[in-house]
């Protein structure tokens, strides 16, 4: 019994890993999503979460502010992201690195594959040079790459998302990935995934045999929020008049810190268990947060502590409750598909978006002047392509919709942005010279009648009865598109 | 070497083999589909049933490795050594000259931070949050917080690594 309760007493949760739990579950409230196979579309999603969790994930309930800095940097030509810069500026002149041993869901799955018994690589000068290397990640891939092609080519490329992030791949890809009703989602899948999981095993192995090794050497959100570690509101702070300069505090941490709560440091405040003249308190201005261990602890405390833990339950149940029992207001669960509006051509098939189903009519306004109904084009290979102005693969996958439009005149083809237009449309069109329709989805007819989903870029193909028989989200190339207008007019 | 560190090693290769197997799955996956592509079958690369009959085989190393982590969390078996070195009894200042503690974590760096210094910093501080909530609001009625949600609930799929 004594076994147990010694055994329970040195791997019970502490305080902080219940913080990070709770994080964790506060940022990924919509936990149907993983049921549902969709992501959160509520209007809340536009507030950045301060730690690195994937927005593409089906639980997240708020934005990643890595990812909402990339877009931002890569929008910058048509509008400055100042939302996102204050939003990065207040967590780091309020938190600083904080976030990152605390309130970071990637912060926590790595110090739990650190608990794995393997023989640990301890730091030294190599993982100290390489704590360098999240810097850099920060200048190319978050902030360079995204703001080169944002202005230069007018093409959002959230490098450090497309090509690194460990988040994503977990959250968003597997999480996406997951679901039964997302099995068409694999057929988008190559060198792009292949190349992430590959990375993410790394990366978890690495964290394995070495502390918070992605925090360490490729973060750039640490490294963001490191820049503030002198200034930042809430972190640890050394009583120097208590302080006798034994080094323990430094010994005794895992990350690579030259001295306690410098831009290393995580803040985690394990190194007060390692001060044996109690100088290291965890404060929040003038406000202490954890006192030493050799300090007392008083009633009011305790009592401030109660109310304070009754107060993030109460939270974390209301948004657990909000988010998975009431609809979003921009939730898009359509309405039953309507009849078709005319009777022409109709093939007898069920009214759907799903391959072999007709598709519903609907009409919308070109970009152009007239309006696109959708039954004035039975008898004609219809394709449908969802995009968006701040979606790269989107933008350039158009020009082969045109090419194809130029060398088969016959066929119809729609690219419809939808209704959430961040940018001017008509501008963005302006000096591209394509000659397919474009429309804006104004009342989400065309999302509804194909039963758009969240992920974007989205082709949709119809036979000349009007029937599916192509409807996916994903990047097509040239040679793609013509093998679905041959399979369009084959089962015509 | 001890039980303890032995079976500390065991697990490191298990583990080290499952990260491994892991990747070469996807990766052997991806050649061959690509290889199909390039002989002109368009057929997808993954399917659900592909990468699950690639997985199968992780499945014994899989239990194996689990196997080891949840018997090396139960009492009395060999735990996870703790990353923190603990504590060292207090030092004079000549024992830490002597084992150059000052100079390999350059306590010397060590300040007490002045009073006027910390006066600075907090009206520093106070600026900067300052300066945040104004960027906060200019980024509001430019439009900027739209943005965000728009592109948060329309995900860029090739962004976030799914292509």
């Amino acid at each position: 019994m004594d076994r147990i309760r010694v055994w329970w007493h040195r791997r019970r949760p502490t305080a902080r890993r219940w913080i990070q739990l709770y994080s964790a579950l506060l940022y990924n409230a919509h936990l149907k999503g993983f049921v549902r196979g969709d992501i959160y579309t509520g209007g809340i999603k536009a507030l950045c979460v301060p730690g690195l969790n994937c927005y593409s994930c089906p639980a997240a309930v708020g934005a990643c502010p890595l990812g909402a800095l990339q877009n931002a940097l890569s929008a910058s030509g048509h509008r400055a992201g100042w939302y996102v810069f204050g939003i990065l500026l207040l967590f780091g002149a309020t938190l600083g690195r904080t976030v990152c041993g605390w309130l970071c869901p990637m912060g926590l799955i790595q110090e739990l594959l650190y608990k794995i018994p393997v023989p640990k690589l301890r730091k030294g000068r190599i993982t100290r040079a390489l704590s360098w290397l999240k810097y850099a990640v920060l200048a190319v891939f978050v902030l360079a790459i995204p703001l080169w092609y944002g202005l230069k080519h007018n093409l959002p490329v959230p490098a450090f998302c497309k090509y690194i992030c460990p988040a994503g791949t977990l959250e968003g890809a597997f999480g996406l990935l997951a679901s039964p009703k997302n099995d068409s989602l694999f057929s988008m899948l190559g060198l792009l995934f292949t190349r992430k999981v590959v990375l993410l095993a790394a990366i978890s192995l690495a964290c394995i045999f070495c502390f918070r090794a992605f925090c360490r050497f490729l973060c750039p959100l640490g490294a963001l929020y490191g820049l503030f570690d002198r200034i930042s509101l809430t972190g640890i702070q050394v009583d120097f008049s208590r302080c006798n300069g034994c080094g323990a505090c430094v010994r005794s941490c895992a990350m690579d810190v030259r001295r306690a709560g410098d831009r290393e440091c995580i803040q985690c405040a394990k190194c007060m268990a390692a001060c044996r003249q109690g100088a290291i308190s965890m404060k929040c201005g003038k406000m202490t947060l954890i006192a030493p261990e050799t300090d007392k602890v008083t009633a009011a405390t305790k009592r401030r502590k109660s109310i304070a833990v009754a107060a993030a339950l109460a939270v974390l149940l209301l948004s657990l409750f909000c988010f998975n029992a009431i609809p979003s207001r921009l939730s898009r669960e359509y309405a039953p598909t309507p009849e078709p509006a005319s009777t022409d051509f109709v093939s007898g098939a069920p009214i759907g978006s799903e391959v072999g189903e007709q598709l519903a009519d609907f009409s919308v306004s070109a970009l152009g002047g007239g309006t696109f109904r959708l039954s004035e084009h039975r008898g004609q290979v219809v394709f449908i392509n969802l995009w968006a102005t701040y979606c790269g693969p989107c933008i350039q996958e158009l020009p082969y919709f045109d090419r194809l439009l130029q060398e088969h005149p016959d066929v119809a083809i729609l690219a419809v942005h939808s209704s959430l237009v961040t940018a001017d449309v008509n501008a963005f069109l302006a000096d591209r010279s394509w000659s397919i329709d474009f429309a804006i989805d104004s009342d989400d007819a065309v999302l509804s009648a194909v039963n758009g989903s969240a992920l974007l870029p989205q082709t949709v193909v119809l036979n000349r009865r009007g029937e599916v028989v192509y409807n996916q989200a994903g990047s097509v190339t040239y040679e793609k598109l013509l093998a679905l207008l041959e399979s369009a007019e084959h089962e015509s | 070497m001890t039980w303890k560190k032995l079976f500390q090693w065991v697990l490191a290769v298990f583990c080290a083999l499952l990260s491994a197997m892991f990747a070469a799955a996807f990766i052997s996956l991806y050649r061959e589909g690509a290889a199909l592509r390039a002989a002109g079958d368009a057929a997808a690369i993954y399917t659900r049933e592909k990468l699950a009959s690639r997985l199968a085989p992780l499945l014994p190393v899989a239990l194996v490795t689990a196997g080891l982590i949840i018997g090396a969390a139960l009492p009395g078996t060999g735990s996870a050594p703790s990353p923190f070195q603990g504590p060292e009894p207090r030092k004079t200042a000549s024992a830490r000259a002597a084992a150059g503690v000052g100079n390999k974590y350059d306590i010397s760096r060590v300040t007490e931070v002045s009073a006027s210094r910390r006066h600075r910093i907090s009206h520093l501080r106070a600026a900067l949050a300052a300066a945040a909530l104004i960027l906060i609001i200019a980024g509001i009625c430019n439009g900027g917080m739209r943005d965000v949600l728009y592109k948060a609930i329309n995900i860029c799929t090739e962004c976030v690594g799914l292509g």
